[in-house]
C-alpha cells in the first residue's frame, strides 16, 4: 500500500535514475532483493541501530548485497543504512513499483479471495477486472478467510467488495434498520 | 414500543425480498497520522466534504480536509483503538440524526444515540445535521409570539417564532436559567424546545434536566448534550444536530398529545464554547489561525447554523424554528470577536449584566441596550397595550434616575415618574422557575402602568402582585380567562382591572398598615 512521506521520495529519485538509465526493470528486480533482506526484522534491527559503527552496518551490508545486486542499487542500501532508514525499503520498493505501473499505464489491483485461486480463475478474473479498470492491470493476490465466499478488488483506493462477509454485514445492518424504524413506527 | 412476532417476520421477509446482493464500490484510504481525535488518511479520493468515514470496529469520522493526496478527518468516537495503517473507507452517506416524536422527553448525544435510561431512541427517518437554510421565497415574516413567561421579556423584547434572539452576558449572570425559564413555560403552548448544552459540566446538564423533568417540561423537550468531556468534533456537531431535530418540527410536525406541533424552539447552550471546540478542532487539523486563533470560517459556522432558524410561509406549511443561541462574555466585553460575530448574526440581544443581578434585579436584563428587532409584530395585541406605556415610563425614568442621583429637591412631576419608574422596575423583577402566563403579565403590567401601585412601598409591591393575581384567578376568572382567550385587552376588561385593582388596593395598604394617599413617598433607590 502506498504511503506518503519519505519513501516516496526515495522511490521518485530512483525511478528518475532508471529510467535515465534504461534500466528500470533490472532495478526492479533488485530493489526487491534488497526489499527481501528488509523482511528480516532481526537484520534491519542492526543495520539501523545507531550503537553499531557505521562501518561495521556498511560492511555487513556490502557482504549480503554486492554478489547480488547493482552498484547502484548497493549504494541506494547503504545510503539507507547510513541514515538508519533501511527499515523503508518494502515502502520504497511499493512506492517504485507504483510508480513503474504509472508511466506504463498499468493498473495495480490487489484481488482479496477467502483460498487461492486456480490459474484459470485467475485469468478470468483478470479480464473482468480489467474491463472494470478500463486498464492493463498487475494483480498481487491475497488470501482472507474471514471473506467467506466471494471476492474483493481493491484497484487503487477503489474498493469493489463482493464477499459473503461484506453482504452479510449488509444484509445485518437494513435488518437493525428495519426494526428500529418499526418500533418508531409503532 | 414493543414489536409484535408478526411484524419482524414481515419486515425480515421485506428486508430480504429488497436485498441488494450486488458488489458495493466504495473509496477506501490508510490512516497515516491519528493523533488528538483528528487523523490524516492517505488515499481516499473520492470522498466527500463532510462525509462519513468508517474506521475499523465501526469508529465514524467526518472528512473535513480535502488536500490532494489525504483527507483530514475527525473521528466521532473513541479514538483509542484507531492506529496507523488501518483502512478506512467511505460510507456515500454524511451525518445524520434520528428526528421525530420518539426523540421527545429524551437526551441525546450530538449523533442521536441515547444517554438517558429509556431505552433505544425509535424512529422513523433520520436527518443529516447540515443543511442549507431555507430560501427567501419560502418565508415569511415573524408575527406570532413565543411567550416565555418572563415579564421583562414579553413586554419589552418580545421573540417571534422564527427569531434569532441572542441571550449574552458573563458567567453566572442567569442566562440559562432565562432559557429553561422559557422552555419551562411552553408546556401546554404547543412549542418543541430543543436544549442543545455544548462543552457544559455534566453536572449542570443534569441539574437542567432535573429541573425540566420537575416542572413537567420534559414532555414537550428533547435535549442534546455534548459535555465537556466529548471531543472536539462532537460538541461541534451539537447545535447542527439540535437544528435538524428542529428542522423535522418545522417542517413535517410532530404529535404533542392531541395536536400536531409545527413549531419549535432550539436553545444552543452556548454557543462561545461551540466556537471554541471548532478552534481546538481547526488547529488540530491545521487550518490557517485568526484572529484569537479562530479559524477564518467561524462566522460562518454560525451564521449558517442561525440562518436555518425560520418561520415558514403558510404555503410551506407555516411551520417555524426559533433560535436562541447564548454567548458568555468575558468580563462584559462584548466587542469580542464572537459576540461581536453573533450579535451581527441574530435579530437582537437580551443583555445580562453582573452588576444588575448582585444589586438584586433578577433577571438581570440591561432593558437599556437589549433590543428585539422583531419589535412589537410579534406581541398580542393585550401586550402591545400594556407594553408601549411601560417602555416609555422606564426609559423616562433611567434617564430623569441618573440626572435626580445628584439633585437634593425635586419637583413632583418629577418625584411622580420617579416613583412610578422604581414600582414598575419592581414589577419586571421575577423569581427563577416561575414564569407568569400571558393574562397574569398584562393584568400587573397594566395596573402598574395605570399609577396603581405607586403608593404601594416599593418592597411590597412583589407581594402585591402576587396577592393581585391570585385574587384575580378566583375572583375574576372570567376576565382573566377573556384576555388568555383573545388576547385582547379591549376597555371593558380594562375597567374590570382597575376596578379590582382598586379594592384589593385599599385592603393591602389597610393590612400593610398604611393609608392609601394621593402623595406617594419615594421609597429605597432600586438600580
Amino acid at each position: 500500500m502506498a504511503r506518503l512521506g519519505a519513501a516516496r521520495r526515495y522511490a521518485e529519485a530512483v525511478f528518475e535514475l532508471a529510467t535515465r538509465d534504461g534500466k528500470v526493470d533490472e532495478w526492479r528486480r533488485e530493489v526487491g532483493i534488497a526489499c527481501g533482506l528488509a523482511q528480516d526484522k532481526r537484520l534491519v534491527r542492526a543495520v539501523d541501530s545507531p550503537a553499531v559503527a557505521f562501518v561495521q552496518r556498511r560492511k555487513a551490508m556490502e557482504q549480503l548485497l554486492a554478489k547480488r545486486v547493482s552498484r547502484q542499487v548497493l549504494n541506494l542500501a547503504l545510503l539507507l543504512v547510513e541514515r538508519g532508514r533501511f527499515s523503508s525499503m518494502p515502502a520504497i520498493s511499493d512506492e517504485y513499483d507504483d510508480l513503474v505501473r504509472r508511466s506504463r499505464g498499468i493498473v495495480g489491483v490487489t484481488l482479496t479471495t477467502p483460498t487461492p485461486l486456480s490459474e484459470g480463475e485467475l485469468a478470468a478474473v483478470k479480464v473482468r477486472v480489467e474491463q472494470l479498470a478500463a486498464a492493463p492491470v498487475e494483480i498481487t493476490t491475497c488470501s482472507d478467510p474471514t471473506l467467506i465466499g466471494g471476492l474483493c478488488v481493491t484497484i487503487g483506493d477503489r474498493e469493489i467488495d463482493a464477499s459473503v462477509s461484506a453482504r452479510l454485514a449488509r444484509l445485518r445492518k437494513q435488518l437493525i434498520q428495519g426494526t428500529s424504524k418499526a418500533a418508531g413506527a409503532a | 414500543m414493543a414489536i409484535r412476532s408478526d411484524e419482524i417476520v414481515s419486515i425480515i421477509k421485506s428486508t430480504i425480498d429488497n436485498f441488494d446482493g450486488a458488489a458495493e464500490e466504495r473509496s477506501v484510504g490508510t490512516v497515516v497520522q491519528v493523533g488528538d481525535g483528528i487523523a490524516q488518511i492517505y488515499g481516499l479520493s473520492g470522498a466527500l466534504s463532510s462525509e462519513l468515514l468508517e474506521f475499523p470496529g465501526g469508529v465514524m469520522g467526518m472528512a473535513l480536509n480535502l488536500e490532494e493526496e489525504t483527507v483530514g478527518a475527525v473521528i466521532l468516537g473513541d479514538p483509542i483503538h484507531i492506529k496507523e495503517g488501518d483502512t478506512v473507507k467511505t460510507t456515500g452517506r454524511v451525518v445524520e440524526v434520528p428526528v421525530g416524536h420518539g426523540l421527545l422527553g429524551r437526551v441525546v448525544d450530538p449523533l442521536g444515540r441515547p444517554l438517558d435510561d429509556k431505552g433505544p431512541i425509535s424512529f422513523t427517518s433520520t436527518r443529516p445535521v447540515e443543511r442549507i437554510a431555507p430560501g427567501v421565497i419560502t418565508r415569511q415574516a415573524v408575527d406570532s409570539p413565543v411567550q416565555t413567561g418572563i415579564k421583562a421579556i414579553d413586554a419589552l423584547i418580545p421573540i417571534g417564532r422564527g427569531q434569532r434572539e441572542l441571550i449574552i452576558g458573563d458567567r453566572q449572570t442567569g442566562k440559562s436559567a432565562l432559557a429553561v425559564d422559557t422552555i419551562i413555560n411552553q408546556k401546554g403552548k404547543g412549542l418543541v424546545c430543543i436544549y442543545v448544552a455544548i462543552g457544559q459540566k455534566l453536572s449542570t446538564v443534569a441539574k437542567v434536566v432535573a429541573v425540566l423533568d420537575q416542572h413537567g417540561a420534559m414532555d414537550h423537550t428533547i435535549v442534546v448534550v455534548a459535555g465537556a468531556e466529548e471531543s472536539a468534533a462532537l460538541q461541534f456537531l451539537a447545535p447542527y444536530a439540535g437544528c435538524a431535530m428542529g428542522e423535522e418540527v418545522m417542517e413535517n410536525g410532530v404529535q404533542l398529545g392531541r395536536k400536531l406541533v409545527k413549531d419549535s424552539l432550539c436553545v444552543y447552550d452556548d454557543l462561545s464554547k461551540h466556537a471554541w471546540a471548532y478552534r481546538e478542532m481547526s488547529l488540530l487539523l491545521r487550518r490557517p489561525p485568526g484572529r484569537e486563533a479562530y479559524p477564518g470560517d467561524v462566522f460562518y459556522i454560525h451564521s449558517r447554523l442561525l440562518e436555518r432558524a425560520a418561520r415558514m410561509s403558510k404555503a410551506n406549511g407555516g411551520g417555524s424554528l426559533t433560535a436562541l443561541p447564548l454567548i458568555e462574555t468575558q468580563a462584559g466585553d462584548i466587542s469580542a470577536y464572537i459576540p461581536t460575530n453573533v450579535i451581527s448574526i441574530t435579530d437582537g440581544q437580551i443583555f445580562l449584566e453582573t452588576d444588575l443581578f448582585n444589586s438584586g434585579q433578577r433577571p438581570a436584563l440591561n432593558i437599556g441596550i437589549s433590543v428585539s428587532r422583531v419589535g412589537s409584530a410579534a406581541q398580542t395585541q393585550a401586550m402591545k397595550k400594556v407594553a408601549a406605556p411601560l417602555k416609555l415610563e422606564l426609559a423616562q425614568y433611567r434617564s430623569l434616575a441618573a440626572f435626580a442621583q445628584f439633585a437634593s429637591d425635586l419637583d413632583k412631576a418629577t418625584r411622580d415618574q420617579l416613583t412610578r419608574g422604581e414600582k414598575l422596575s419592581e414589577v419586571v423583577k421575577q423569581p427563577q422557575y416561575q414564569p407568569v402566563s400571558l393574562e397574569r403579565q398584562v393584568a400587573i403590567l397594566y395596573v402598574a402602568t395605570t399609577g396603581l401601585l405607586d403608593d404601594i412601598p416599593t418592597p411590597r409591591v412583589r407581594d402585591f402582585e402576587a396577592q393581585f393575581t391570585r385574587l384575580l384567578e378566583i375572583e375574576h376568572a372570567k376576565v382573566m380567562q377573556k384576555i388568555a382567550k383573545t388576547k385582547v385587552l379591549d376597555d371593558e376588561t380594562a375597567a374590570a382591572l382597575e376596578a379590582a385593582a382598586n379594592d384589593f388596593r385599599k385592603t393591602f395598604l389597610a393590612e400593610s398598615g398604611a393609608a392609601p394617599s394621593d402623595k406617594p413617598t419615594i421609597g429605597s433607590k432600586q438600580s
